[in-house]
């Protein structure tokens, strides 16, 4: 009986592992009360699979379950289609229905087969504003939907979240607030086990998402070709201070030092991508800096050691993506999960996590 | 801040217990508010009790819609009362009429019937007229003869006798000589206006 609290249950589920958090918030406050993980990346244990399904219901009934829970599911990162779309100044819902009608042009689907959400920036919409776009085949999601809430017994979503916006539901917004006006480009590096992605923003918006065609996954294969075990591999990954460990037992350090300085490189090319399609001309007077995010402190600190050893950008300045100021310290192995609770909390109202 | 939420379907649902205990919260100022009436009426009747005490053996241990009904019956009999009380008023005035106007008239006649037993050796009286009007006058006029002299007894005595009497009289006469006869011709009213 949810009357004087409400819980956020944030489900973060991928080919490899299920994680949930259940976040009880009440008077301002959110506290996580339980959370569990259960890997289950074995061979043929793909997305959807009946062994990732198995492992949904398993990690939901060990967090419980209550019909009114404020559910926060994510969604395959892989399945999305993100754009940018200069639109005429409209009403949103016409907005709408204009970009849908649009992709659905550009993709040659029909728009009643699309589901589409538009990230409106908080200022006024200009026809030079570029509105970025998330499209998902309806077909997709609903299968996706369909299997976790029947096969898997899981709740109904009351967000669906792209995957990859997790990690920004994690960053202090105020380290924006600092970057002057002439100097107002920001990239961000997320590097996640099935992907990496590259977010760019100007004056605090996010203008652009690139997907660096590079990510653990490669490493995860790599080691998995030496015979180390999938599962071994996923928990070093989510722990973070395994790793090194890791590629010392596994005698792989060279497959590591080839990985980062392979992701360095993605990354440098993405950035360059980017800078050009936007048209960029003075990197170095108009990019602050870049900052890089990954599924713990220790990766990110790795990555972020890399990338500066490397002088990307000519030298530009690498940091660290500054966490929330109430972003609960013993939950560092699990950004990606608690991104996801952050935005069933905001939803909910404004707590702080304690 | 990036709002996306790519499925907007999902209309919130409640257990059942959850509903059942909204339905008691928004119920609960309506039973506040009834038991709040019930303590007032009873703490009313309880000071109606004590400072009426014997009115309240008529009020009904019910409810509010008794004690009303049980106030009319009050208010009913309470006119019925005064009614009577009034009709009560008025016959007792009547009766009390009847005994004074019984009163002055029997002793008037009393007196006069005396005073006449007195002297019937000395004068003859010849009653005249007699006039009787309930609630306005009581007349009397008689002739008063004496047997000798000119001393009227019968007239003297009936006046004694009446001053001796709480009577409002009046006496006019009027001396007639006719040749050798000395005669009275009298006069007395009672005034019994209002009787």
């Amino acid at each position: 009986m949810q009357i004087f609290y409400r819980n956020v249950l944030a489900i973060e589920t991928n080919e490899y592992y299920t994680r949930a958090v259940l976040v009880k918030t009440r008077g301002r406050k959110a506290k996580i009360t339980d959370w569990n993980e259960t890997i289950h990346a074995k061979s043929g244990s793909g997305l959807l699979s009946e062994t990732h399904l198995k492992s949904i219901e398993n990690t939901l009934n060990k967090v419980g379950r209550d019909i009114e829970n404020y559910v926060v599911l994510n969604f395959p990162f892989s399945r999305m289609i993100f754009s940018l779309q200069k639109m005429p100044s409209l009403s949103k819902d016409q907005l709408l229905k204009a970009i849908s009608f649009r992709i659905s042009e550009e993709i040659n689907i029909a728009p009643t087969n699309l589901v589409i959400d538009v990230s409106f920036p908080e200022g006024k919409i200009t026809p030079s504003t570029d509105l970025p776009v998330f499209t998902v085949k309806k077909e997709y999601m609903d299968q996706y939907l369909s299997k976790i809430m029947t096969l898997s017994k899981g709740p109904e979503p009351d967000i669906l979240l792209p995957d990859n916006l997790k990690y920004l539901e994690i960053m202090d917004q105020n380290c924006f607030k600092q970057i002057a006006p002439n100097k107002n480009y920001v990239f961000l590096i997320c590097e996640d086990v099935c992907y990496s992605v590259l977010f760019t923003f100007k004056d605090g918006e996010l203008i652009q998402i690139s997907e660096i065609p590079f990510s653990l996954r490669y490493l995860m294969q790599s080691l998995e070709e030496k015979g180390v075990d999938k599962g071994e591999i996923i928990k070093a990954f989510s722990k973070g201070n395994e790793m090194g460990s890791l590629s010392h037992i596994t005698d792989s350090e060279d497959l590591f030092d080839d990985f980062y300085r392979q992701f360095v490189y993605e990354c440098e090319k993405t950035i360059s991508n980017t800078v050009t399609n936007l048209g960029i001309n003075e990197k170095r007077e108009s990019i602050n800096c870049v900052m890089v995010c990954s599924m713990n402190k220790r990766n990110t600190k790795t990555i972020a050691d890399n990338l500066l050893r490397s002088s990307i950008l000519r030298g530009m300045r690498i940091l660290e993506m500054p966490l929330k100021e109430d972003y609960p310290e013993d939950m560092d192995s699990l950004r990606g999960l608690m991104g996801l609770a952050y935005r069933g909390v905001r939803e909910i109202g404004k707590y702080k996590f304690i | 801040m990036v709002n996306i939420n790519l499925y907007k379907k999902k209309r919130q649902k409640f257990k059942i217990t959850t509903v059942l205990f909204l339905i008691f919260i928004f119920l609960l100022p309506i039973i506040a508010f009834r038991v709040t009436l019930w303590t007032w009426k009873n703490t009313e009747i309880s000071t109606f009790r004590q400072r009426f005490p014997i009115a309240s053996s008529v009020v009904p241990d019910g409810s509010l819609g008794n004690l009303s009904k049980t106030a009319v019956e009050i208010r009913q009999k309470e006119t019925s009362l005064k009614d009577e009380i009034i009709k009560l008023q008025v016959q007792s005035k009547s009766i009390e009429n009847d005994i004074v106007y019984s009163y002055l008239i029997g002793n008037y006649l009393e007196s006069f019937s005396k005073s006449y037993y007195n002297i019937k050796d000395k004068d003859k009286v010849f009653l005249k007229r007699l006039n009787l009007l309930r609630n306005n006058e009581f007349e009397v006029e008689y002739y008063d003869i004496p047997y000798n002299g000119n001393i009227y007894n019968f007239f003297n005595e009936f006046n004694r006798n009446l001053s001796s009497l709480p009577l409002n009289y009046n006496s006019r006469r009027a001396d007639i000589n006719f040749l050798f006869l000395n005669a009275l011709e009298a006069k007395t009213e009672i005034n019994i206006k209002g009787y």
